[in-house]
This record gives structure tokens, sequence and C-alpha cells, in this order.
């Protein structure tokens, strides 16, 4: 009995990211996207290759469709077709993916620690990490929020205190002033190309 | 042995409907719309907005000044004036802020900081060769803390207020221009008559000063404009935003 209890628990489990797994999931994947970043470096290795195994370490725990649709905002979301959810949610991911890549060679042998979990409050967790080159120290948050069955995942990034998604938001609410749902998914196709 | 299969089912019901359900998530708009609200909660200032048609020219204007003059400039800068003498110019130049600073941090009453700067000020000056090194930090261990009359404003519980962009200077809000004007006239980089601490004899060679101020800090930063600004869909509610979410965060501090 207490077996089959168990086993049930594990199966339903195993692809979530547990209250306490947060920080040590992020801290083994920080590690070794460093590991990897430093690797490519001596190696010459393709922007794109590398990008591909960072996003594949970490695309477990981000939630790209919530990002997508807090990024454009609830009241739009709603009135969009599936399809045009579906196609949003992929541009805006690969926009969200392009930006990082097109960082990775600012990376310039800095320590990436991992400071500690902040719950903000009973469904939301924050992970506060800081990139330390010689002068200057980053913050970068990742924020974590927790689905019905207790799995974490991330919805938004801080870098020095500045939402991404935000910024986001404050674009596509400006653009949607003046221009068609359409005729903004034309330009976020346009700025990951 | 009914009721163990009907605890099994019952566990494996409890666990597997949440589990389905997760997998329309983003659909369920109770909890999406939960984060709608702390969003907005957070944006609830930004909306008002008069000044937008002339901060888009602006910062359109800023767009150009940035890519096609300072970077090019502070490329060239870069060149010609090795690593090591523009370390020492930007630690001077940092190092004649520091009335600034010490005022701004004694008026947000971080008093440990005040000390700290007024160590660090006299260290820098004195062993540190009138601030071109800056001996506190790399031997003491003292770190600098920025603190600007905006920041001071907003310390004290005054909000942004209208969102306007200066030439050149860039991204601002009516707050952090009464910050400049204040900070600017305790600058000791600053020309003004009648004035013990001038650190030059008159408004030409300040204002080369400054000039030369930021091309040189800018000689660390080339580059990085451009690549910032590739993020952006819309320039300017791009860098707004950047801006007030920044500086609420260093407020916060």
């Amino acid at each position: 009995m207490k077996i089959i209890f168990l086993c049930l628990l594990i199966v339903v489990n195993i692809f979530a990211l547990s209250e306490n797994q947060i920080q040590s999931f992020m801290k083994t994947n920080i590690n070794e996207a460093v590991k990897l970043i430093k690797e490519s470096k001596q190696t010459k290795e393709n922007k794109d290759v590398l990008s591909k195994k960072i996003f594949k370490l970490f695309d477990p725990v981000f939630d790209y469709k919530l990002m997508a649709r807090l990024s454009i905002g609830g009241e739009t979301w709603r009135e969009l077709s599936q399809k045009q959810k579906e196609e949003f949610t992929q541009k805006f991911t690969k926009r969200l993916k392009e930006s990082y890549k097109s960082k990775l060679d600012k990376y310039d042998n800095q320590e990436i620690i991992v400071k500690g979990v902040d719950k903000i409050k009973e469904n939301r967790i924050h992970l506060l990490t800081q990139i330390e080159g010689k002068k200057e120290k980053y913050d970068i948050v990742y924020k974590f929020y927790k689905t019905r069955d207790n799995q974490w995942y991330i919805y938004d990034v801080d870098v020095l205190g500045v939402s991404v998604i935000q910024t986001y938001r404050s674009q596509f609410s400006d653009e949607l002033k003046k221009y068609s749902f359409n005729e903004l998914l034309a330009k976020l196709n346009d700025t990951n190309n | 042995m009914r009721f163990l299969i009907l605890t099994l089912y019952f566990i494996s019901f409890l666990h597997a409907t949440p589990a389905l359900a997760n997998r329309h998530t983003n659909d369920n708009s109770q909890i999406a719309d939960e984060f709608d609200q702390e969003f907005q909660a957070k944006e609830k200032n930004n909306d008002f907005d008069p000044f937008s048609g002339y901060n888009r020219v602006m910062t359109n204007f800023n767009d150009f000044f940035f890519i096609n003059i300072l970077d090019p400039a502070s490329k060239g800068y870069k060149t010609i004036i090795p690593k090591p003498a523009r370390n020492g110019i930007d630690n001077f130049f940092n190092n004649l802020l520091f009335p600034i600073r010490l005022v701004n941090n004694l008026l947000q009453l971080k008093f440990a900081n005040s000390f700290e700067e007024t160590q660090r000020f006299l260290l820098n000056s004195t062993i540190g060769i009138v601030g071109l090194n800056d001996i506190a930090r790399d031997r003491f261990n003292l770190k600098a803390h920025n603190e600007d009359f905006g920041q001071t404003l907003g310390f004290y519980g005054i909000g942004g207020g209208i969102h306007i962009v200066w030439p050149i200077l860039g991204q601002s809000n009516l707050r952090d221009t009464a910050g400049l004007v204040a900070d600017a006239i305790i600058n000791p980089l600053t020309y003004m008559s009648n004035r013990g601490y001038n650190v030059f004899d008159n408004m030409a060679q300040s204002y080369e000063g400054k000039a030369l101020d930021i091309v040189n800090y800018n000689s660390f930063h080339v580059g990085e404009y451009e690549k910032l600004k590739k993020d952006a869909i819309d320039l300017y509610p791009f860098l707004k935003n950047i801006y007030e979410q920044r500086r609420k965060k260093l407020i916060e501090e």
C-alpha cells in the first residue's frame, strides 16, 4: 500500500520543480551554463549551438506561454483566436531567446552566484542571483509562480531591477493603441530577423 | 480491498486532475488575471504621458547622437588612450563628484555610507594621488555609494511625475530633472562664480571637462547601447519603461 502510494506520488511529480528544488535546480544549471559558455569561448563554437544547449537546460522551467500572455496583457489575449495565441507565443518566445543570445558574448568570466530564495507570498518565489564582475555587480532575479499542483515555473526575470515582461507590456500596450494585433505580430517578426 | 482501491483511485484522481488542468494553466484566466493585477499595480502611474510626442522626437535625436557621434567618438578615444589612463580619468572624475554623493547620502540618513564615502574621498585624494587611483576600493575594500538628488526626493516619497526626455542627458522625469539641477549646483565640475571649490576657471572649460568625463565613461561601454536597443520593438516606450523601473529600484535600495 505504502509503496503504491509512493509510486503514485513520484510518477505524478516526475517533471515538476517543487519548492525546495528551485534553488538546487537553478544552481546546478547556472553552473552548467557558465561551463558551456566558457568552453564555447575556447572552441569558438557557434552562438546558435551554444544558446540551444543553454535553452535545453532552462526550457523545462520557463513558462513561455504565460510570459507571452502577460506581456500582451489579459484584455488583448482574451480577444485572440487560438491560432493567434499560438503564433504570438511562438514569436514572443523566439524574441526572448534571440535577446538572450545576443547578450552571450558580453560574458567575460564573471562569477554567477545564486544568493538564495525569497518567498514573496504563498505562490511566488524569487530566486536571487548576482553576476560579479571586477568593478560592478549585477542583480538578476528569476521569478517563479506556483501552479495548482505545486509545480514551480518562471514567469518573469528582473535584470538590475527591470522586469523584462514589464518592458514588453509597456511597448505592446503603446503599440496596440496605434496598430492592430497583426501589425504588431509583423513587427515582432521583423525584430526577430 | 474495495476501500483500498477506492482510496487509491481517489489519491490518483487528486493528483491527476490538477496535472491535467495544469496543461491549460495559461488559458486558465483566474491564475493569469492575478498576474495582470500584479503588473497593473506597478504600472498605474505610467499612463499619463503628455509630452510623449516631444519625448519620442527627442529619443530619436538622442539615438542618432549616441549611435553616430558619442559612440564613434568614444571608440576613437578608446583606441588612442590606453586603458590604465582611462581608468585613472574615470576615477579622477568620480572622486570629484564626492560632494554630490555625500550630501545625498546624508539627506537620506545613510550615515554609515556617508562615512565610507568620506573615507574614500580622503584616501583617494591623498594616497590615491588626486583621485587618479581608487585605492580605497582596491586596498581598503571601501565601496562607493552612488546617490543623487532625484533618489533623495524619491526617498522622501516624491513620485517621478511626468516623463521627460532631455537632449543628450536622455530619459528623465520631473522629479529627476529637479534632482539633476540640484546636483549640478553642488557639482564641483560646474562653473559658478563666487564659489571656493570650482575645478574649472570658466564656463567653457567646465563644459569641456564634462564632455571628457562623458566620452571617457562611455569608452568603457562602447556598443552597449546599440545592443540594448536591439531588444526594443518601439524605442521610446522601451527606454522610458527601463528608466522608470531602474530608478524605482535605485530609490528602494
